[in-house]
């Protein structure tokens, strides 16, 4: 089982919370989603783009369970308003929302 | 259209591909409703669905079906000279899972935590289902929100399923409590895991879902009795 101390503290708050203290195996998740947002803000985008209200729910729920699990608690709550305004809100507040939360994951996870 | 395309070979009714699928006849329906398979209209107002079409979704279906054969470590075979015995169920579990994210991590933990098992992974409803009539899983482990069928809706209709007998449900979801109301009669008596908690409440599920499945390790001593009598009554036939 790996040590957590190199973590940021809220990752090693991830940690203990949703990995049963297992920061090796929280680090391999952690590579492994870093791999997939990415393509999750590529959908995210597109969704944006041709307005599509689904695919923009979608995009921001999948990115608010995985945040969440990670210890984004912040970025994951954004997502959720976002998965909401995509269905309840007017468009552009929705699209301005992942817009944000776009930034915020690319600063967070280095994926400039 | 032609004789020959309008021969009975060359199509089927919607409840012909209900059987062959192992699906409801609703979600047939849904399927050319959706494009996913092509049919035609008799006069009578009832479909005809092309069996080239359903050949295609079918060979689809299975490239979208990933088999994790690499993570059934335990073969479920005693192997004797010349022939092989099974004496376990190898445990078959069914993921039905959208998100990238969480198919990852519940294959690293069904990897870890229980190499025995047999992991196949579909991306949406749809390909869920038709898994779901091939495969025959123990388990099946289910996000409430799916694309196509969602996942609500088609544990509703699994439930419903001639196949569904004895397999296990456990429903994953990234919805907090307030907003699963919609979905309650889906995951009415099912165990259902809030997803960022998936890692410490997972294995214990699915170990007690397939428990009855792990066999205890069988001794050299006690394979080779098993083989014994295998002989014996094979000699007897």
């Amino acid at each position: 089982m790996g040590s957590p101390d190199q973590l940021p503290v809220h990752e090693q708050e991830a940690v203990a919370l949703y990995f049963d203290g297992d920061a090796e195996f929280y680090r391999i998740f952690r590579a492994s989603a870093a791999q997939q947002f990415p393509a999750d803000l590529r959908e995210g985008d597109a969704a944006a783009q041709a307005g599509d209200v689904q695919a923009l729910h979608r995009a921001a729920h999948t990115l608010k369970g995985v945040l969440l699990t990670l210890g984004y608690a912040d970025l994951s709550a954004l997502a959720k308003t976002v998965e909401q305004a995509a269905q309840q809100a007017p468009w552009d507040e929705a699209v301005a929302g992942w817009r944000e939360l776009s930034a915020r994951l690319i600063a967070a996870f280095g994926l400039a | 259209m032609s004789n020959t395309e309008m021969s009975s070979s060359n199509y089927y009714t919607t409840l012909e591909v209900a059987k062959i699928l192992g699906m409801a006849v609703r979600s047939v329906q849904l399927m050319v409703d959706r494009g996913d398979l092509q049919a035609w209209k008799t006069p009578g107002g009832h479909r005809r669905i092309t069996r080239e079409s359903l050949e295609r979704w079918i060979q689809g279906s299975r490239a979208g079906v990933t088999g994790v054969a690499s993570f059934t470590g335990h073969t479920g075979e005693i192997r004797g000279p010349g022939r092989r015995r099974a004496i376990v169920h190898v445990p078959r579990v069914l993921l039905i899972e959208d998100s990238s994210h969480f198919q990852n991590l519940v294959t690293m933990l069904v990897k870890q935590k229980f190499p025995a098992v047999d992991l196949h992974v579909a991306n949406d409803g749809i390909s869920g289902l038709v898994s779901f009539g091939h495969l025959q899983p123990d388990l099946i482990i289910v996000d409430i929100l799916l694309p196509g069928i969602d996942g609500a809706t088609m544990i509703t209709g699994l439930r419903r399923h001639a196949l569904f007998g004895n397999c296990k449900l456990i429903v994953l979801t990234s919805l907090d409590e307030d907003q699963r109301a919609p979905y309650a009669f889906a995951l009415q008596g099912a165990d259902v895991v809030h997803k960022p908690k998936l890692v410490s409440e997972l294995p214990a599920l699915i170990d007690k879902a397939l428990g009855h499945l792990f066999a205890p390790p069988v001794s050299d001593e006690v394979a080779d009795e098993a083989l014994a009598v295998d002989a014996e009554a094979a000699e007897a036939e």
